[in-house]
């Protein structure tokens, strides 16, 4: 059973309009990898030019922020539920 | 979760075991539930649409001690909706209607009545006696105030909410559950979300969503079952359909989260921007005319054009023979009318029509009044055959 | 591409802007969208979680975006942009407000001059996260049906 990656509502245009997307990964990094590679254009609003996380991107394993955990190293299993949720920001 | 405690003493008489038999025979209930029900102190916060199913299903399940807080008086309109009151009861305050009905119904429990305002000042100090408060609220500041109050004080919050034909329910102030402030932060800017006078509610709604606000505090008081701690059960009554949104604790949360900033009550009021006088019509005042003086006007044959800017189903229950143009439709039909003659706009109370004046001389018309009051006024001052509503 | 705002929401904006002056104010659009379209239906006024810098940066976290996602489904709605304040300046993306925005969300900004409520603008992402597009707001002379 792999893990549910859910797409938030601004970046389902570029996953093919799904609302969620199931891969077989073992590191949350894995998981947006294989995201990232079947949706290109996703790759742009999730990382920066250096390839890190954009600060705005928030990433759920089931109910804790990765952030808390061991970030994008984080162990996934399978049934778990990757969430990306977005926290706006501006001046 | 704060489940009454079963203490030793007291016990059931006789004539208790009988009435509640239907609760004893029961495993899930039994003596022993029966005896929490008796224990517990349970405080319901407004004794209106809400407040009468709660009010009446926790007083026949034997629910101890019911506090009701309503400062109010029964209003003919109520009886649409609040089956406690009886048609005789009109004019008198709701807390002592609501007591006489419930004693009748149970006179084996207390009714505590507390007629007044809640207020930030006597909040902490009423809540405290009681152990579960269910909220049959309907407007902001005090939601606000019952939320932060039991979240301050470690209280469970029954919470019950309806708007026409959709109700929600669900427990806040829950140890590990959300609280009010958690969906959301901050109130919305007033005159957003019309009140129930403004909007109507189908009167067996409440009853429902009510009814499940009293079966959500029996199962907290007794400890069974699954309650709706952060899950937000929303009915449509139209498409007779349940469905549950999960409700997440945020972590953010002023009041209940990591890291709280607010720890004592506020100014509810002025939180949610209502400062003194009551949510008249916003902006400049637009030019008036009282019924009195329109009247005066068609007595003398003065060319008037009556425009009545409520809903067709109004325009049914009476009317002034006003041209009806609906005030949503305004903007793509105020073509219809003539600039040039005398125009009286009117609506049920006079809010609807001066946004239509105020809209009117914005588009270039001069020669416009509201009518003051709308024709609940006409009623008043003039004509009462017309029927109010 | 525009965004239905009727006068009412437009004014509770404003109003959350003064309100929240010298700071800036933020907090959900909700509503619903068909196509290109939008319409606003409601306003979710937020906290700003930026205290260190609040006159100039505002910002939302995870967990109130998660909250107004569910308060949006609770009125059947959709959780479809943003609006914030900019005290004492105009109307106006900023390149920091670029360089945090997402696609597809509308953002809507209002000037708050002196403490009154003034302009008000409305922005998407371009697709290349280059610039932001006006989006083309309608408000007309709409009156709230009720």
């Amino acid at each position: 059973m792999p893990v549910k990656v859910m797409i938030p509502t601004p970046l389902r245009p570029y996953a093919s309009k799904q609302s969620s997307v199931a891969f077989e990964a073992r590191t949350v990094r894995e998981a947006l990898g294989s995201l990232t590679v079947q949706f290109s254009e996703l790759r742009k609003h999730l990382y920066t030019d250096e390839g890190k996380l954009r600060s705005f991107v928030n990433v759920y394993v089931n109910d804790d922020d990765i952030r808390y955990l061991q970030h994008e190293d984080t162990q996934i299993k399978d049934g778990d539920t990757i969430s990306i949720i977005p926290s706006i920001a501006g001046g | 979760m704060v489940a009454a405690k079963t203490m030793p003493g007291p016990k059931l008489s006789n004539e208790e075991i009988l009435r509640y038999s239907r609760h004893l025979i029961m495993p899930e209930v039994g003596m022993d539930g029966q005896l929490k029900l008796k224990q517990a102190r349970v405080l319901l916060i407004g004794a209106g649409g809400l407040g009468a199913p709660l009010g009446l299903y926790l007083a026949a399940a034997g629910v101890g001690r019911l506090g009701l807080v309503d400062f109010d008086v029964v209003d003919f309109t109520n009886l649409q909706r609040q089956v406690t009151f009886g048609t005789s009861d009109v004019g008198r305050p709701k807390l002592a209607a609501a007591r006489e009905r419930l004693s009748s119904l149970n006179p084996g429990i207390e009714i505590v009545p507390h007629e007044a305002r809640l207020t930030s000042a006597n909040a902490l100090e009423l809540f405290r006696d009681y152990d579960i408060i269910a909220d049959g609220t309907d407007n902001f500041p005090t939601r606000y105030l019952v939320n932060d109050a039991c979240v301050l004080l470690g209280k469970p919050n029954v919470y019950g909410s309806i708007f026409r034909f959709e109700g929600q329910a669900t427990i806040f102030g829950a140890p590990d559950g959300p609280c009010y402030r958690c969906l959301y932060p901050e109130p919305p800017p007033p005159g957003l979300v019309p009140s129930c006078a403004d909007g109507g509610v189908l009167g067996v709604l409440p009853g429902i969503v009510g009814s499940i606000q009293a079966l959500e505090t029996l199962k907290l008081i007794l400890g069974s079952g699954d309650l709706l701690v952060g899950r937000l059960l929303l009915f449509d009554a139209l498409g007779m359909r349940f469905r549950e949104l999960k409700l997440r604790k945020n972590p953010d949360c002023p009041l209940c989260g990591e890291h709280r900033t607010i720890t004592s009550l506020i100014d509810y009021d002025e939180f949610c921007g209502i400062r003194g006088a009551d949510s008249a019509v916003p902006g400049p005042a637009v030019p008036e005319i009282t019924p009195r003086e329109l009247k005066a006007r068609l007595d003398r044959s003065d060319d008037v054009f009556i425009l009545d800017v409520r809903e067709p189903h109004e325009y049914q229950i009476c009317n002034l023979n006003g041209y009806l143009l609906p005030l949503g439709d305004l903007p793509r039909r105020a073509h219809e009318l003539d600039s040039s003659r005398e125009i009286v706009a009117h609506c049920r109370s006079g809010k609807r029509s001066a946004e239509a004046v105020e809209f009117l001389r914005k588009a270039g018309f001069r020669k416009i009044w509201n009518l003051k009051g709308g024709i609940l006024a006409w009623s008043e001052e003039v004509d009462p055959s017309v029927p109010k509503y | 591409m525009a965004l239905k705002l009727n006068d009412k929401l437009a004014s509770g904006i404003r109003a959350h802007g003064e309100a929240a002056y010298p700071h800036e104010c933020c907090g959900a659009l909700l509503g619903c969208h068909t196509g290109a379209d939008r319409e606003t239906r409601a306003l979710l006024p937020l906290l700003n979680r930026r205290t260190d810098s609040p006159q100039n940066r505002f910002s939302v976290s995870a967990a109130d975006v998660r909250a107004a996602e569910q308060a949006a489904a609770a009125q059947g709605l959709d959780l479809i942009g943003w609006y914030h304040s900019h005290p004492d300046h105009p109307a106006q993306p900023s390149d920091y407000d670029r360089e945090h925005a997402w696609p597809w969300y509308s953002y809507v900004i209002v000037s708050v001059h002196s403490g009154h409520g003034a302009e008000l603008t409305a922005w998407r992402l371009a697709e290349d996260r280059s610039a932001f597009e006006h989006e083309p707001l309608e408000s007309a002379a709409s009156i709230s049906k009720r």
